[in-house]
């Protein structure tokens, strides 16, 4: 475990030298949630919207944006870098086991995921939105914002090490949005009576 | 598990070891390679592109299964016991894997927390190195800005955190400039009189004549010339009745049946 800590610090100070990387994870997800809310709000008013509990459209799209930011994480093309490299090589003849080279890399999306859905939540509690459930939920909110974080990015690295190629890799994060269209995310699904 | 050099154990030991890549067809990269490297030798390993040089590296490195045969290495065998091999060797292979963000120090410090140094201890060793290869002064600098001759000296550097028994050098000196070449030269004689065992492939045969005790000429799979340079040009000056020694080139044309053509070498189909 300590070689995996070890390389997650690497992985963290990766990310925190290559901010064209990391920005984007956060400015893609608040782009979206101003987009949508500037589109949706209007059509679901607070005070008329049963299932906004009293809050306004941008509470029930945070979700949404926490979730993208968690799934936009660069550990999959930052390991095909090493691989493209040859330091994936040079970590490969150390004696460490296997998987410290990937769980390195999820303990450092987990801490991203942290830092990302924590930074999301509070500009959105500058713009308004409140957590209903208190501070243990915001931590709840956080964590599994996070732990989506590893295992979106545990898929992304699956595919990266079988494949090795950053364009496949790539291609292979574009799964998000159909699972994204297929979640209720723009208006709380409904039940028809039947 | 450490196992002590003694002096039966040779430093490397390959028997039979071969490499099939299976895909459509079967590719059979090395075919049968024996081999055996005595502790503190510098062991040149030459052949043409694609003759198996890179894939017997990487059987012995642990970076590729072995098909069949047997290898070890400082006395390990690096087939069962992988990790214990790995402790014993350093690798730096063709076009140095490094890291570009992080700096030459935090590089060989991660090195050795990875061979479970201590935070101090991998701190220190760090330390030695960069003055070892004389690159204290860009030790903070991010990789990315290194030149080619850096990026190798600090690619040693890595390799020798643990300090191995055994360093495993796969063409060390391509596409360096020829200053920076004679550095690494420099570098690998002193490592080499420190009692390392250095293994290294290379392309340039006036290098494995400068650099090596022996040298073994690998084509098609096959090790087709081992020995001392000046007894594989002794060889050749008898068989072909030449007045002089030849060259190391010609030595290695003639074990791979290649030929020169105005400047260039071409293959001869035999």
């Amino acid at each position: 475990m300590t070689q995996a800590w070890v390389l997650g610090q690497r992985a963290l100070r990766e990310g925190w030298r290559t901010p064209e990387a990391l920005l984007p994870t956060l400015f893609i997800p608040l782009f979206f949630l101003v987009v949508n809310v500037g589109q949706a709000a209007r059509i679901f008013p607070s005070h008329s919207t049963a299932f906004l509990h009293g809050q306004g459209y941008g509470a029930f799209q945070l979700p949404s944006s926490l979730l993208l930011a968690a799934s936009f994480g660069s550990a999959a093309l930052f390991l095909v870098e090493d691989i493209e490299g040859g330091y994936f090589d040079k970590l490969r003849a150390t004696p460490i086991p296997r998987t410290s080279i990937v769980l390195g890399r999820l303990i450092a999306e987990a801490v991203k995921g942290v830092l990302l859905a924590t930074a999301l939540v509070l500009l959105g509690l500058v713009f308004g939105i409140s957590v209903a459930s208190g501070v243990l939920g915001f931590v709840l909110l956080v964590g599994l914002a996070a732990l989506w974080a590893v295992v979106f990015s545990g898929f992304m690295l699956s595919i990266a090490l079988k494949t090795r190629s950053a364009a496949a890799t790539n291609s292979a994060g574009l799964i998000f949005f159909p699972l994204l269209f297929l979640t209720p995310n723009f208006v709380r699904s409904i039940r028809s009576p039947t | 598990m450490i196992y002590p050099i003694t002096e039966s154990t040779a430093a490397v030991q390959a028997d039979g070891l071969v490499k099939h890549y299976t895909g459509k067809e079967v590719i059979e990269a090395v075919r049968g390679v024996d081999l055996r490297i005595e502790a503190g030798e510098v062991f040149g390993f030459l052949g043409p592109n694609g003759a198996g040089k890179s894939t017997t590296v990487r059987m012995l490195t642990t970076l590729l299964s072995i098909t069949s045969g047997t290898a070890f290495v400082a006395g390990v065998d690096v087939a069962r016991d992988p990790d214990g091999a790995r402790r014993r060797m350093g690798v730096a292979l063709q076009e140095a894997g490094l890291d570009p963000r992080q700096t030459g120090r935090e590089l060989l410090v991660l090195q050795g927390r990875l061979f479970g140094m201590s935070p101090s201890a991998a701190s220190a060793r760090a330390g030695e190195l960069l003055a070892l290869v004389e690159l204290e002064d860009a030790a903070d600098r991010r990789i990315k800005g290194y030149s080619g001759g850096m990026k190798r000296r600090l690619d040693l550097a890595s390799a020798l955190v643990h300090e191995p028994d055994v360093l495993f050098l796969d063409e060390p000196t391509t596409g360096l400039d020829p200053a920076s070449r004679l550095t690494v030269w420099d570098e690998l004689r002193r490592i080499n009189g420190r009692g390392t065992t250095i293994f290294l492939t290379t392309q340039y045969l006036e290098e494995a004549d400068q650099l090596c005790d022996r040298i073994a000429i690998i084509d098609d799979g096959l090790i087709v010339r081992q020995g001392t340079p000046a007894q594989l040009k002794a060889e050749l000056r008898e068989r072909r009745g030449l007045a002089s020694d030849p060259s190391l080139d010609e030595v290695f044309l003639d074990a791979t049946g290649r030929r020169r053509v105005a400047g260039d070498v071409q293959e001869v189909s035999r």
